[in-house]
């Protein structure tokens, strides 16, 4: 069960701030939403806690560890932001086999732990021998959704999971997320333009705007409906 | 749209390709040494034109100069062949979104064939000839023609920009490795190795059969050109579909013992197989990969060439063979990488296991390509061993140390699987440096051999091959301090590595 801690976390470019977040816990086990427009720091702040961007002020705390401090994080998180995180002149088993290993998993394993994503995976992606780089965007979202999750991570973190996949697909996502959460009490981050599908799988909803946390609700306890009217405002400007 | 508009949009688009194009988006001093570099080759070549006639005087005192000179055009023709096989390129890229428009593919070929001819490749030479040719004709040499020369040595060039296109082109890719591997071993094998006489007397024929301008000749050649350029546009139409990604084309994975070699080597067994797919996989990686043993024959050539004498002065040039495909790719080292950094960085996999994997791996590869050129060293030129092991010893040494300590700096995105043999991608200021300053690195060895008792052969090999075998043997110090490099500043890397 992963905690992250973020404090007075801070991200400029040049004199734009592109985050900036007082402060902000998220709780072990749970599958937190993060809503915003575009631009609005989603994928920021997701590439700060898996420390791929420095922040400018501020740090983020994985089990109480600063993530630019240690690495010890990296053996139990796992993430897909975007295609960047796959290697394309792989075929997807290799790709599979390859994230496996460096989470010390051996091939039989590897297998085992894909097994729950058949269906998700379709016919397209079960032993084929197509390079990663020659799939349609949609199965490379699979691809990079289903490695980060078939290492049972302490901590997931998605950036906008949902997009390019086709509706069954989402729903079966959405259930795989839940389910690994309450079978494994996965830590879960995920980012998405689109509220509904947060709201149906999330405890808490973090909604973002020019980097600043303007609402943190919970889609049991609060009305989302108030989300909604913000993001329709926001349209008629 | 009608023809004239559509080759102008298409000409225009292959301008502004050429003018956004990543290289040239690049700093001014990139651009600038770009510039000067190209300036420089120029200058180079017009100087050589110049002082050509008194250098053939003084190499071949006993023969009249233009004779010389045509004794050995075969040899330069020889060379422009490699040097296009290597540098020249089709602009496929740049046709594939044009393929689903409304214009025919027998225009889309038609323009691809004619534009081929704007290949500075096809010009470069004139810089050589014209002043070559004209000192020639002012000293008014009896049989001597400026404009047939010309002419001739134009149409040679053509010649090979046919050839080349047309292997380039047509769909069967092993027939074309095989017909530029024949013409390459017959150039370098006969003029270089078996019968240099019998090769220097056909390209004295030939050129004289030019030179006096008899129209069978031109005829031939151009005949010749006209039919490369036909099949030239037959084989582009049918290269189109695999252009497009036909599913009938599409790159599959195979069964590779090599990577089910590496699956089974425990801690560096992983990372040699990716490293391996990166290469194999890849056109850009892979062209350069698979293009390295014709460098073989080369090697030959230069191997017959040198005595024990004039060995040490090409250490540079034989440091390039010994270095074998490391030495190339790892001048931009991690930019290969690039494209899946994010992937790396976020993963439990310590940099300095990283590198050292790599390491290794291209040392392994190195001394493979030694193996396989042992057979040739050792026919050929034996005296020579021992500097081309001490050589070894120093590429995968002090040489691979540098190009990943200055590598971390790269920082530059790579697309391993683009099109063009030319890496313009990785182009950089910091690269020109770190290529320079591996040359430069052998300058030491050079200056220190002179003092030790033996001869300068042996000295040189002696000081150069324990250099290169400190640095291997203490390879996990310089490894740490690369692995530090990079950790510490990881995140500015990693920055410049995504898409912009």
């Amino acid at each position: 069960m992963v905690t992250i801690d973020i404090r007075q976390l801070v991200k400029k470019y040049g004199v734009q701030t592109a985050l900036g977040i007082e402060n902000l816990q998220i709780e072990p086990g749970t599958l937190t939403g993060i809503v915003g427009n575009n631009g609005a720091g989603k994928t920021t702040l997701l590439r700060l806690i898996l420390d791929l961007i420095k922040p400018t002020k501020g740090e983020v705390c994985i089990e109480g560890q600063n993530v630019s401090g240690s690495e010890h994080w990296k053996s139990y998180t796992a993430g897909y932001l975007d295609e960047g995180f796959l290697i394309e002149f792989l075929n997807p088993d290799e790709y599979f086999r390859f994230v496996g290993k460096l989470h010390n998993m051996d091939a039989d394993t590897v297998r085992k732990n894909l097994n729950p994503f058949i269906r998700f995976m379709g016919d397209e992606l079960l032993d084929t021998k197509k390079y990663i780089r020659q799939l349609s965007t949609g199965n490379k979202q699979k691809v990079g959704i289903m490695a980060a999750m078939m290492v049972n991570p302490g901590l997931l973190v998605l950036d906008e999971p949902f997009n390019y996949l086709d509706p069954s697909s989402q729903i079966v996502i959405k259930r795989m997320l839940d389910s690994l959460g309450k079978a494994r009490k996965t830590t879960m981050l995920v980012s998405s333009h689109n509220l509904n599908h947060l709201t149906d799988i999330c405890g808490r909803v973090i909604l973002l705007e020019r980097g600043k946390i303007i609402k943190d609700l919970s889609p049991l306890r609060d009305d989302m409906g108030e989300v909604e009217r913000y993001f329709a405002l926001q349209a008629e400007g | 749209m009608q023809t004239w508009q559509t080759a102008k949009t298409l000409i225009l688009h292959a301008s502004l390709k050429l003018r956004r194009a990543h290289y040239l988006g690049k700093s001014m001093m990139v651009k600038a040494i770009m510039g000067f570099l190209a300036l420089i080759l120029i200058w180079y070549l017009y100087m050589l034109g110049l002082f050509l006639p008194s250098l053939l005087e003084g190499f071949f005192p006993e023969q009249n100069i233009l004779d010389s000179f045509f004794s050995l055009l075969l040899y330069i023709y020889a060379g422009d062949l490699l040097t296009r096989f290597f540098m020249q390129k089709i602009p496929r890229q740049s046709i594939k979104p044009y393929l689903v428009l409304p214009i025919s593919r027998k225009f889309l070929s038609g323009f691809i064939v004619a534009r081929s001819w704007l290949s500075p490749l096809n010009f470069y030479l004139l810089a050589l000839l014209i002043p070559f040719f004209r000192t020639m004709s002012a000293m008014d040499s009896g049989y001597f023609s400026f404009w047939h020369a010309l002419a001739a040595c134009f149409l040679l060039g053509a010649l090979n920009h046919a050839i080349i296109f047309w292997l380039k082109t047509w769909p069967n890719k092993w027939h074309k490795f095989l017909l530029a591997a024949i013409l390459i071993i017959f150039h370098l094998g006969l003029g270089g190795v078996i019968d240099r006489e019998l090769y220097m007397h056909i390209s004295l024929h030939i050129s004289r059969a030019f030179i006096s301008g008899h129209p069978l000749v031109f005829i031939a050649i151009i005949c010749t050109i006209i039919a490369l350029q036909l099949m030239s546009l037959t084989g582009l139409r049918q290269s189109f579909y695999s252009w497009a990604g036909e599913s009938g084309n599409v790159e599959l994975t195979g069964h590779n013992p090599m990577e089910k070699f590496f699956n089974h080597i425990p801690v560096h067994g992983h990372l040699w197989e990716l490293e391996w797919k990166l290469i194999t996989r890849n056109k850009r990686a892979r062209n350069n990969f698979y293009q390295y043993p014709l460098m073989i024959p080369l090697l030959v050539f230069l191997l017959y060439n040198m005595t024990e004498e004039t060995a040490t002065g090409m250490a540079p040039v034989l440091m390039m063979f010994m270095g074998s495909y490391g030495m190339y790719h790892l001048q931009f080292a991690f930019s290969w990488e690039s494209r899946f950094f994010d992937l790396l960085a976020s993963k439990q996999l310590p940099m300095s296991t990283m590198i050292t994997s790599r390491y290794y791996f291209y040392v392994l590869l190195a001394i493979v390509q030694f193996i396989i050129m042992l057979p040739f060293i050792i026919w050929i030129n034996p005296g020579l061993l021992y500097l081309l092991l001490a050589l070894l010893f120093y590429i995968t040494g002090p040489v691979f140390a540098l190009l990943f300590y200055t590598g971390i700096g790269n920082s530059t995105r790579i697309d391993p699987n683009g099109q063009s043999f030319f890496n313009a991608e990785g182009l950089s200021g910091r690269l020109f440096i770190t290529v320079l300053l591996i040359f430069m690195s052998i300058l030491p060895v050079f200056a220190l051999a002179v003092a030790l008792p033996l001869s300068y052969l042996q000295s040189f090999s002696l000081l150069a091959g324990f250099t290169g075998f400190v640095f291997m043997l203490f390879h996990r110090r310089w490894i740490r301090a690369a692995a530090h490099r990079f950790e510490r500043a990881k995140h500015v890397y990693l920055n410049k590595y995504r898409e912009k």
